[in-house]
């Protein structure tokens, strides 16, 4: 029975371009077709079940409809019975399905493009969520524990050889993790707190209860002398909680509370026992201790108690000497800064209290000051440890960057970084992981530039300092180069490197320096005056005529006015300038762009 | 006697398209020469005649119009020039291999017109 359609179904059944052409035809409307076909039941269901199992868009079905009720129409009026057109026309699925093959055969080059356009991407689609699914299951797994490897020498030190316990006690008598307010530290400038504090100076009016403070706690500083005898630290390392009783009080202050970590996820637990986030609270304790030893110094040199002063020094070299042969960069690097606070503790005795001490008891120094001499390097071995730590944390099974991986290195980012701000979401972060697995550069890919960074560092290994400052370096220049994105993790933790040559070399040319104005010392005091030249107190005050390393050839130099003494490089101009150091002359840094003037040694200016 | 499905596949395309080439014609008509002037050999399923209407359609071969004017809407197939130029290759196919036929003596008939 026909039926008008409503204005609904019209409108529903209206396509797009008769909309467009402004014309509400209804032409996708098969039930309205069927309503007006002049058939028997049957043949008009065979029809529908044709039509239907085509599965062809709107107006494909309705061109097939009407020309399939034509057919029976046809076969009816030449006067087959319904049976015998239906039997004719054969099976239906059959028919359903060719037609609708060649149907789409025979639609646009525009739309099968675009088909296969949503097929493809529809397989993208597909290939980026299993991307996601596999990377979010493959879970990084800690294989090397790095942390007991650099622990396993420090636990096989006898006890008796460890330094730490006498430390431990020291620091707990001075009350050292308790610096605020310290009565040996007094404010750089008490209108900037954020300049910090230095030591108190027999100048400054708190030196009395300096004084009084030093003389209370001999025993503790005693305590420091015995454990800087010592020929290891013999402290291990590790995170928060690794310490224990007074241990813990001694790095961490009374108020210290470990935090509760035990309900991180995998995540953050990876991300915070890496060897990167080792916490090294000694060597705040172990500044400090060299800084009180210093101000001791002064005490002593007030007392006339040259033996006392020398000790003091002997223990700041000590324990500069324990830190030297740690393995993570920053202890080295502290350990450097305790012998350079050293030698200028010396460097200012000899200026200014020579006599305080004996021939002997100098002599002795320079033998310390030369111990330190093959401190020309420092070791990168736990740097490497702590890459390839974090490379084991953050890569999978697949050897690609892992969702929890993206996590823990988010956790290394500055919060502003939009890559960490996107990676907060751990929904967006799995959502992204493919993308961040495609980018960043995979596990042997960053390993081999990371051993091929390391090379070029240690072919640095044997320039002089002149070179390193005025050479390019291949190493930063290749860090510069990096790209950003696919080795981000080489780029977090590069750049940081490459001074440490540097340092290093400055640090043994002030010693040199030293060294050299102390056996200028013993020869003014064997023969009644300063030596002309570098090369008569050798071998008898000096091992060797040390080179001048600011410039291109030639030993250091000596030159006494009015009877003081200096010892210099030429700088990196090359030019004798009298031992005149430039205007902005940083002791003992060799600066670029300090093109006039000379390197002084000798005498070093007072230690801030 | 109906032709087995393999060699309908071949045949049917070019019956259909020799029947065009006589003028234009709708589907159930096609059904009916086919079945009539090949006395029944070339008779097809007529499920698979629209499908190979639309096949030789969507191959630009033939091409359809709609005509409302008659008693009900039908549609009308004619030969389009590649069509045309299809049929004659396909016929001169034809030719040789029931020429290789005839010599072996499966066929024995004279081809007309090809």
């Amino acid at each position: 029975m026909s039926q008008t359609p409503t204005l609904r179904r019209r409108i529903a059944t209206t396509p797009m371009r008769d909309w467009i052409r402004g014309r509400l035809t209804g032409r996708m409307d098969l039930r309205a077709i069927y309503d007006a076909a002049d058939l028997p039941e049957p043949a008009k269901q065979l029809v529908q079940q044709v039509v239907k199992r085509t599965r062809l868009h709107q107006l494909e079905k309705v061109d097939v409809a009407r020309e399939l009720i034509a057919h029976f129409q046809d076969a009816l009026e030449s006067g087959h019975s319904v049976e015998q057109a239906m039997a004719d026309f054969g099976d239906p699925h059959h028919a359903a399905k060719l037609i609708r093959r060649a149907k789409k055969r025979n639609r646009s080059i525009i739309w099968k493009m675009w088909a296969r356009g949503w097929q493809v991407m529809g397989a993208l689609v597909v290939l980026y969520v299993l991307a996601a699914i596999v990377l979010a299951l493959d879970k990084p797994v800690v294989t090397v524990d790095y942390i007991a490897k650099l622990n396993a020498p420090i636990e096989a030190v006898p006890q008796q050889d460890r330094a730490w316990p006498d430390y431990r006690q020291a620091i707990l008598a001075l009350r050292l993790p308790w610096e605020k307010d310290y009565p040996l530290w007094v404010e750089r400038d008490p209108e900037r707190p954020t300049t910090g504090s230095r030591q108190v100076q027999p100048s400054d009016p708190q030196w009395p209860a300096a004084v009084a403070y030093l003389r209370e706690h001999a025993d503790a500083l005693a305590a420091i002398r015995r454990g800087a005898s010592k020929p290891t630290l013999g402290l291990t390392v590790g995170h928060e909680g690794h310490w224990s009783g007074d241990d813990d009080l001694a790095l961490f202050g009374e108020d210290h509370v470990i935090p509760d970590t035990s309900h991180d996820s995998y995540a953050e637990q990876l991300s915070s026992n890496t060897l990167i986030n080792v916490l090294l609270p000694h060597l705040t304790r172990m500044h400090a201790m060299s800084r009180v030893m210093t101000c001791d110094i002064q005490l002593a040199i007030g007392d006339g108690d040259g033996e006392r002063a020398v000790a003091d020094i002997e223990a700041i070299i000590g324990m500069a000497e324990q830190l030297r042969p740690r393995r993570i960069l920053i202890e080295q690097l502290v350990g450097l800064r305790l012998a350079a606070r050293a030698d200028m503790q010396l460097n200012a005795l000899l200026q200014d209290h020579a006599v305080l001490l004996g021939s002997n008891q100098w002599a002795q120094q320079a033998h310390h000051l030369a111990r330190l001499d093959d401190w020309d390097s420092l070791s990168m071995e736990a740097e490497s440890w702590m890459f390839e730590d974090f490379v084991q944390r953050i890569y999978g099974h697949t050897g690609r960057l892992t969702t929890t991986g993206m996590q823990v290195f988010s956790t290394y980012l500055d919060q502003s970084n939009p890559l960490r701000t996107s990676t907060d979401s751990r929904l967006l972060n799995t959502a992204l992981s493919p993308i961040s697995a495609a980018v960043f550069a995979p596990q042997d890919d960053m390993l081999a530039k990371f051993r091929e960074l390391i090379g070029m560092l240690q072919q640095n290994s044997h320039q002089t300092l002149r070179e390193v400052i005025l050479q390019e370096s291949t190493f930063e220049v290749q860090v510069e180069q990096l790209n950003r994105i696919r080795y981000a993790p080489l780029c977090l933790l590069m750049p940081g490197w490459g001074f440490e040559r540097r340092t290093v070399l400055q640090a043994r040319a002030a010693r040199r320096g030293t060294m050299i104005a102390i056996a200028a010392e013993l020869y003014l005091r064997d023969t009644g005056s300063y030596p002309a030249d570098l090369q008569t107190l050798v071998p008898r005050y000096l091992p060797q005529a040390y080179p001048d390393e600011s410039a291109t050839s030639g030993t250091l130099l000596l030159k006494v006015t009015d009877g003081q003494l200096t010892v210099y490089g030429r700088g990196l101009d090359n030019d004798d300038d009298g031992g005149t150091p430039p205007a902005d002359y940083t002791w003992p840094r060799l600066d670029q762009d300090q093109t006039d003037g000379d390197w002084v040694l000798y005498p070093a200016p007072p230690e801030d | 006697m109906k032709l087995e499905r393999e060699l309908m596949r071949g045949a049917g395309p070019l019956a259909v398209m020799q029947l065009l080439a006589t003028g234009e014609k709708y589907g159930y008509e096609l059904v009916e020469r086919l079945a009539r002037d090949s006395r029944g050999i070339l008779a097809m399923g007529q499920s698979t005649l629209y499908p190979m209407l639309y096949n030789l359609e969507a191959k630009g071969l033939i091409r359809s119009r709609l005509d409302d004017t008659g008693p009900r809407p039908r549609k009308y197939y004619r030969l389009t020039a590649k069509g045309e130029k299809q049929l004659h290759h396909d016929k001169q196919q034809w030719l040789a291999l029931t020429t290789a036929m005839q010599q072996l003596g499966i066929a024995n008939v004279s081809i007309a017109g090809a």
